[in-house]
C-alpha cells in the first residue's frame, strides 16, 4: 500500500563530507510518526551528553511529517538539536515550501552532523546530493544569500534554508530562514549551522508524493474545508489580522508585557494593533504550502524614516519584544527592527528581551553611555532600538554581549542585572506575562526549551476566556493535556493556528489516510506523552529538574502596576501546589525527572531508564 | 481566472488537480501552476481556453484538438509526442509537461467540477465566461461611484 512516508534518512557529515541514506525505521515511525517525534528520539539517542552545542558533535535534525507534500494543510519542518543559547533540548519549526521540497527529493528526515573545514552550503537534487563552495557567500544576509544561490543553480525553484550574518557569527539565538522569510526562530539553530561552517541548504525534489487513499483524502479535504470555514479562528481571525490579532485583548487583560516586564499594557497600544497594521502598512495576504489560514501579511513602510521597508510580518511575538518591551508603539519601527533581525537571521523574541534588558539596566545605572557605545539606550529611544539590534547580529561593540542572549549578558553586565532578566533555563518568554496568567506560569515553567510558548500554548485559551486565566487549580490537567496534543500536532506536522480543526478525532481520521495504518486516540495521546517526557528525559540529562521551573523572583514578589491584571503576582505555594499535580501527572518525580516505570510505561524502555 | 488579490500562493490548487488527474501529490503535475513573484505577487495559472488557440495551431502532428462549443483543448496522447511546440506558443504557460511522462496536459475542467475551484480557501479562483468576467468588472466599477 502507498504511503506519504518517502521511507529514508538522509545524513551528511561535513567532517567527512560522508553522504548516506538510511531506511527510516517502522518502529521510529509507529512510535513517533514524525516531525518532533523523531527529531526528538534521533536527538536523545545519537548526542552525548554535555556537548557543546556549537562543537561538532551536535545535530540538526530536521524532520518533515506524514502530512509533508500532501494536500492535507501542514507546516513545514520541525529541526531538532542542543541549544547554544539555553544549554539543553533545542527544537524549531518553520512553515513554508522548504520541507515539502525535502520531502519530494525522497526524504523524510535530514541530520547534518560533523563540521566542515571551510563554509560549505548543501545542494540535494534529488539523488544528487553535493556539498559546495560557499566562500562567496559567507557574509551576505538571508535575502541575497537566497537569491544568490538560485542564480548559481539556476533554477529560481530551487528551496533554500539559510543562515544570515548572525548565525555565521555564532549569535547564540541566530536562525534558521527558508523561503522569503519563513524562520525556524527560537533556541539558535543558525548558530549551530554557523558553528558547522553550513551556510545553507538547498533542495530540488522532482518526485511525487503518494497517500494510502487518495480518494478518501479528497473526501475528507472538501469537509475539512468547510470545517476551517465555520470556525472563527481558521476563517477569520488568523486570516484577516495574522497573529496581531491578539494585541488588543492581551492589552485590556493587562498581560501584554511592558517596560520590560515591569507593565502589562502599552499606551496607545491600538498604534500596533492588526487593525493598524492592515489599514496603514498590508500589501498582501501569504500562506505557507496547502495552508487555508493565510495568517501571514506581507507589509511595506510608506512613510517616515523607514519608508520602503518590506517585510513578512510583523506577528505577535515581535510587536511584544520590539514593541512592548521596549515601550515603542510606532509600527513602522517595530517593522524595521523586525526587518534586521530577518536580514541578519537572528530571533527577534530574543534579540528584544535583550535590548529592553540593556534598557531596563539603562534606566537603573547599570549601564551607563560609555558601556552601550555611546548610544542613549533608554526606552522609548526609537533609533536606539534599531541600532542595537544591528550591533547585536554584527557582535559590534556592546551588541557583542547582548549576542549571548538575556541570561549570559545579563550576568556580563553584573552589577544586579542578573536580577532583572527574564528568563527560564536561558530562554527568554514569548509575550503574556505570567502574573495574570496562572496556566501560562505553569506552562512557560515546565516548556521543554525553556519558557516556550508552544510546548502547550495554553496562552490561547487564558485570553480567549475558556479557562479562567487567574485561577490555578486544574491548570496541571489542562496544560497536560494541551502538551500531549500538541506534541502529537508537531509530529504531523500540523501548525498551532489549526488547533481548533484539528482535535484528536480528526488527527486519528486521516492519518490512516496518509500513511495506511490506524492509530486509535489513546494511542497517539501516548505518542504525545512520549514525546513531552522524551524532551525532559533529555534535559533531566543536562542538569536540568525542579530547581529549574521558576521564574525569575521578581514575578512572584512584584505585582502588576496598572491595567487589566493590576496587583497581580504569582503566588508561590500555589505554583508549587502546580508544579507537584504537574509532575504527578507526568510520572515524573517531586524533581521533575521522570520515573523508570513511567518511561516504561512510554515505551521508551530500559536503555533510557537507566540514563538518569 | 485567479483573483489576485486573494490568491495566497498556498498552492492547493496545485495539489488538488494533481490528485485528481495523477492520484499523486506533485505540483509539476498540476494543469494549474501559482506564479509566485516574491514578495509580493502570487496567481494561479491555467488554461485561458483562447479562441483559435495558438497551441492547437502549432501542433505539427495535430494531436491537440479544440472543443468548439467549451474551448476545451484535448490531447491525443498517441499523436504527442511532446515536442513542446504548444508550450512554446501559449502565452500564459497554461500548457504543461507534467513530470515523468513526456506528452502534454492542459485543463479541461474535470467535467464543469473543478476540484482546485471547489477547495481554493480563498475563493480566489472563479469558473467564468468571457461575458460574465467584464459583466463583473463592470458591477465592482459603477459600485466604487456611489
Amino acid at each position: 500500500m502507498p504511503t506519504s512516508y518517502a521511507g529514508r534518512i538522509l545524513r551528511i557529515n561535513l567532517t567527512t563530507s560522508k553522504v548516506t541514506r538510511e531506511p527510516l525505521a517502522g518502529g521510529l515511525i509507529k512510535q513517533c510518526l514524525g516531525g518532533k517525534g523523531i527529531g526528538t528520539h534521533l536527538l536523545f539517542d545519537e548526542l552525548k551528553p554535555g556537548i557543546d552545542p556549537l562543537g561538532p558533535e551536535n545535530k540538526l535534525i530536521f524532520s518533515t511529517g506524514p502530512a509533508t507534500g500532501t494536500m492535507m494543510p501542514h507546516k513545514g519542518y520541525i529541526v531538532c538539536y542542543k541549544s547554544p543559547l539555553t544549554g539543553i533540548y533545542g527544537s524549531s519549526s518553520s512553515g513554508g515550501f522548504f520541507a515539502d521540497e525535502l520531502k519530494r527529493a525522497g526524504y523524510d528526515v535530514l541530520v547534518v552532523e560533523g563540521r566542515a573545514e571551510k563554509p560549505l552550503y548543501l545542494w540535494i537534487d534529488d539523488e544528487n546530493v553535493q556539498l559546495k563552495n560557499a566562500e562567496n557567500l559567507w557574509g551576505r544576509d538571508t535575502f541575497e544569500t537566497n537569491d544568490l544561490i538560485k542564480e548559481e543553480l539556476g533554477d529560481e525553484g530551487v528551496k533554500v534554508a539559510r543562515i544570515g550574518i548572525a548565525g555565521e557569527k555564532l549569535i547564540a539565538f541566530a536562525s534558521i530562514t527558508n523561503d522569503y522569510s519563513r524562520i525556524a526562530g527560537r533556541c539558535g539553530p543558525g548558530a549551530v549551522m554557523g558553528s558547522k561552517n553550513l551556510k545553507a541548504i538547498a533542495i530540488r525534489g522532482t518526485g511525487a508524493i503518494e497517500v494510502a487513499d487518495i480518494d478518501g483524502l479528497i473526501e475528507f479535504m472538501q469537509q475539512f474545508l468547510k470545517t476551517v470555514k465555520e470556525t472563527p479562528a481558521t476563517s477569520t481571525t488568523y486570516p484577516l489580522w495574522g497573529t496581531p490579532g491578539g494585541i488588543n485583548g492581551a492589552n485590556l487583560q493587562g498581560v501584554f508585557p511592558t517596560r520590560y516586564w515591569h507593565k502589562g499594557m502599552l499606551e496607545d497600544y491600538e498604534k500596533i494593533n492588526g487593525e493598524t497594521i492592515r489599514r496603514q502598512i498590508v500589501v498582501k495576504d501569504k500562506a505557507c504550502y496547502t495552508c487555508p489560514v493565510n495568517c501571514s501579511k506581507m507589509v511595506r513602510v510608506k512613510e517616515g524614516r523607514y519608508a520602503g521597508t518590506v517585510l513578512e510580518g510583523p506577528d505577535y511575538e515581535t510587536l511584544y519584544s520590539l514593541g512592548g518591551l521596549a515601550e515603542i508603539n510606532d509600527i513602522n519601527v517595530i517593522v524595521k527592527g523586525n526587518e534586521v533581525c530577518d536580514r541578519l537571521g537572528m530571533d527577534s523574541m530574543t534579540a528584544g528581551n535583550a535590548v529592553a534588558l540593556a534598557m531596563d539596566c539603562y534606566d537603573k545605572h547599570i549601564l551607563t553611555r560609555k558601556d552601550t557605545d555611546g548610544l542613549e539606550l533608554t526606552f522609548s529611544n526609537k533609533e536606539a532600538l534599531i541600532q542595537m539590534l544591528e550591533k547585536i547580529g554584527n557582535r559590534d561593540g556592546f551588541g557583542n554581549v547582548l549576542a549571548e542572549g538575556t541570561r549570559k549578558a545579563a550576568k556580563i553586565i553584573g552589577k544586579g542585572a542578573e536580577k532583572l532578566a527574564v528568563h527560564i533555563k536561558g530562554l527568554e518568554p514569548a509575550g503574556y506575562d505570567p502574573r495574570g496568567m496562572k496556566g501560562v506560569a505553569l506552562g512557560f515553567a515546565v516548556g521543554d526549551r525553556g519558557a516556550c510558548h508552544m510546548t502547550g500554548s495554553i496562552y490561547t485559551y487564558e485570553i480567549r476566556g475558556s479557562i479562567d486565566r487567574l485561577v490555578y487549580k486544574g491548570k496541571p490537567a489542562f496544560l497536560k493535556e494541551l502538551e500531549d496534543k500538541f506534541a502529537v500536532c508537531d509530529t504531523m506536522i500540523f501548525c498551532r493556528f489549526l488547533r481548533d480543526v484539528t482535535p484528536w478525532k480528526t488527527i486519528a481520521q486521516v492519518l490512516p489516510l496518509l500513511v495506511g495504518f490506524q492509530l486509535k486516540e489513546a494511542e497517539l495521546r501516548v505518542i504525545g506523552e512520549r514525546i513531552v517526557s522524551l524532551a525532559r528525559a533529555f534535559n533531566v540529562r543536562e542538569g536540568m529538574g525542579r530547581k529549574d521551573d521558576y521564574w525569575p523572583d521578581r514575578f512572584y514578589t512584584d505585582p502588576l502596576p496598572d491595567g487589566g491584571s493590576k496587583g497581580q503576582t504569582i503566588d508561590r505555594a500555589e505554583f508549587d501546589k502546580m508544579l507537584d499535580e504537574y509532575y504527578e501527572l507526568r510520572g515524573w518525580d517531586e524533581n521533575g525527572i521522570p520515573r523508570k516505570e513511567s518511561l516504561q510505561r512510554l515505551g521508551l524502555g530500559d536503555d533510557l531508564a537507566e540514563e538518569e | 481566472m485567479c483573483n489576485q488579490e486573494k490568491c495566497t500562493g498556498c498552492g492547493l490548487c496545485e495539489l488538488a488537480c494533481s490528485a485528481k488527474k495523477s492520484k499523486s501529490f506533485d505540483p509539476k503535475k498540476s494543469r494549474i501552476r501559482v506564479a509566485r513573484i516574491e514578495p509580493f505577487i502570487d496567481a494561479a495559472v491555467a488554461c485561458r481556453f483562447c479562441e483559435d488557440a495558438p497551441c492547437v495551431i502549432s501542433c505539427p502532428r495535430e494531436a491537440l484538438t479544440q472543443n468548439s462549443t467549451t474551448g476545451i483543448i484535448s490531447v491525443d496522447e498517441d499523436k504527442c509526442i511532446g515536442c513542446s511546440w504548444c508550450i512554446e506558443a501559449c502565452e500564459f504557460g497554461a500548457v504543461t509537461i507534467p513530470s515523468g511522462r513526456k506528452i502534454v496536459a492542459s485543463c479541461d475542467l474535470c467535467d464543469g467540477k473543478p476540484l482546485c475551484i471547489e477547495l481554493c480557501p480563498r475563493k480566489a479562483l472563479e469558473l467564468l465566461t468571457p461575458n460574465a468576467i467584464s459583466n463583473k468588472a463592470r458591477k465592482s466599477a459603477v459600485k466604487k461611484l456611489f
